[in-house]
């Protein structure tokens, strides 16, 4: 067994100084006091959940007509489809298409929020030829737009729920997509990094399912049931 | 012509048979004195008393908290940069906003008139939010469905616009505003609280009306129906 990790001088001074407990520590080897040392630093992340059970090892899968409560929205996805028509929405170029998600959006928050926020709540992965940039989260929404009206959804008031249409626009060149696979993503209500303000931050997907995707059947999307 | 140090010695020197180097007592741990541990223990405590006074007693937000200037419907408040007078609010099911569009919601939507006079220099007011009687804040954005943009007032010009947000009925009876000037920040400057004096009453007329609203575009001349 090795011996101590304290230098004799080290381990002479704590027997003259007549502690014990300084004695005994420094008697230890080196091994045992890492040993120690980190089991004091596993229990010390139990105050912070570390040692609580891992339920989830990915995002769960989505299930199409059921309310998900994500915060800070309850999200429930209905139907993937594509259009090459949409009132009131303009495409970046005529040969192009919108791939709209249809969902009812609640705020469950107690205060309004903006747009940006449910842009990040729910995006698109899987499908070919999205103009928008894609993300770690997968590739945002252009726009959500209220079916009723086609206004853009901004601010999210708390209390309301909304019918509304997640656009993505596609490149024409690209073939319609037949699935398309959303994900949908939570908020925490913390502040940043560089800015303390407390906030709905750091998206994570927390479900994801692939839905089949087929042409809207009329002009709008909420007319396509 | 350099002297070598003492750690320009080797073992090789001592074989070759050089000078004998003294033995050198072995080094003295030095232990510190009770003074700077005293002065490093004042420290930490000053550091401990800082952080349980800051916690225990939050006072940065009451520091910079905006002044609230509360008033009601019609009476004018005056704010560090500008006069305010708001006028009675109206509701409905539909918006006209004014710009060809009809919006409609799945709450009530509520328009409040405004009279801006601004004070000293060109003022350009961007914030508000609504306070619902249910507990709620509304935020009312510069842009979107529910907003408020009513451009830069000229001193000795008076500015009318009309602020619009969506709310639930519920949040109707009891709501406040709050107007500002700067929507990213009102720390510690005058923001208007006003009393809007809504009813059950009236949220339930306007979760029942149809006929749209208008809010009417901002604009130096008063709206031809206020």
């Amino acid at each position: 067994m090795p011996g101590p990790a304290a230098p004799p001088e080290l381990r002479a001074r704590a027997r003259a100084g007549g502690s014990k407990v300084a004695r005994r520590v420094l008697d230890q080897p080196l091994q045992r006091i890492g040993v120690l040392g980190a089991l004091v630093l596993l229990a010390a992340t139990a105050a912070f959940g570390g040692l609580e059970e891992q339920t989830q090892d990915g995002p769960e899968a989505l299930v199409v007509g059921t309310p998900v409560a994500l915060a800070p929205f309850e999200l429930t996805v209905h139907r993937v489809v594509w259009t090459t028509d949409l009132p009131g929405q303009h495409l970046s170029d005529d040969a192009n298409r919108w791939v709209g998600v249809v969902a009812t959006v609640r705020n469950t928050s107690d205060a309004g929020l903006l747009g940006v926020t449910l842009r990040d709540a729910l995006t698109l992965d899987g499908v070919d030829g999205l103009v928008a940039e894609p993300s770690d989260l997968g590739v945002r929404a252009t726009s959500v737009v209220v079916l009723d009206d086609g206004s853009s959804l901004s601010p999210v008031q708390p209390g309301l729920t909304y019918e509304a249409a997640f656009l993505f626009e596609q490149d024409g060149s690209a073939a319609p997509p037949t699935t398309a696979a959303v994900q949908l993503q939570q908020h925490v209500w913390r502040g940043g990094t560089m800015d303390a303000t407390p906030a709905w931050r750091f998206p994570t997907t927390v479900l994801r399912g692939a839905l089949d995707v087929r042409e809207a059947v009329s002009d709008a999307p909420e007319e396509d049931a | 012509m350099s002297t070598p140090g003492p750690l320009a010695a080797s073992s090789d020197d001592r074989a070759a048979g050089g000078p004998a180097v003294p033995e050198q007592p072995p080094a003295r741990v030095r232990r510190p004195r009770p003074r700077a541990l005293a002065a490093g223990a004042a420290v930490l405590a000053a550091l401990a008393v800082g952080h349980v006074v800051v916690t225990a007693f939050p006072v940065d937000d009451r520091v910079q908290a905006p002044f609230l200037r509360t008033t009601t419907v019609g009476e004018p408040v005056d704010l560090r940069y500008a006069r305010l007078t708001v006028g009675r609010p109206t509701g409905s099911t539909v918006l006209d906003g004014d710009d060809g569009t009809l919006l409609a919601t799945p709450g009530v939507w509520l328009t409040v008139p405004l009279t801006i006079e601004a004070l000293g220099q060109p003022r350009a007011l961007g914030f508000a939010e609504l306070h619902g009687g249910d507990g709620r804040t509304y935020t009312v954005f510069t842009s979107g469905r529910s907003s408020f943009l009513p451009g830069t007032t000229q001193p000795g010009v008076p500015r009318y616009a009309t602020l619009r947000v969506e709310v639930p009925p519920q949040a109707v009876p009891g709501a406040r505003l709050r107007v500002g000037l700067d929507l990213d920040d009102q720390r510690r400057d005058d923001v208007a609280d006003v009393e809007l004096g809504l009813t059950q009453a009236d949220a339930e007329a306007w979760a029942a009306e149809t006929t749209p609203v208008v809010a009417h575009a901002p604009s130096d001349a008063p709206p031809e129906d206020s």
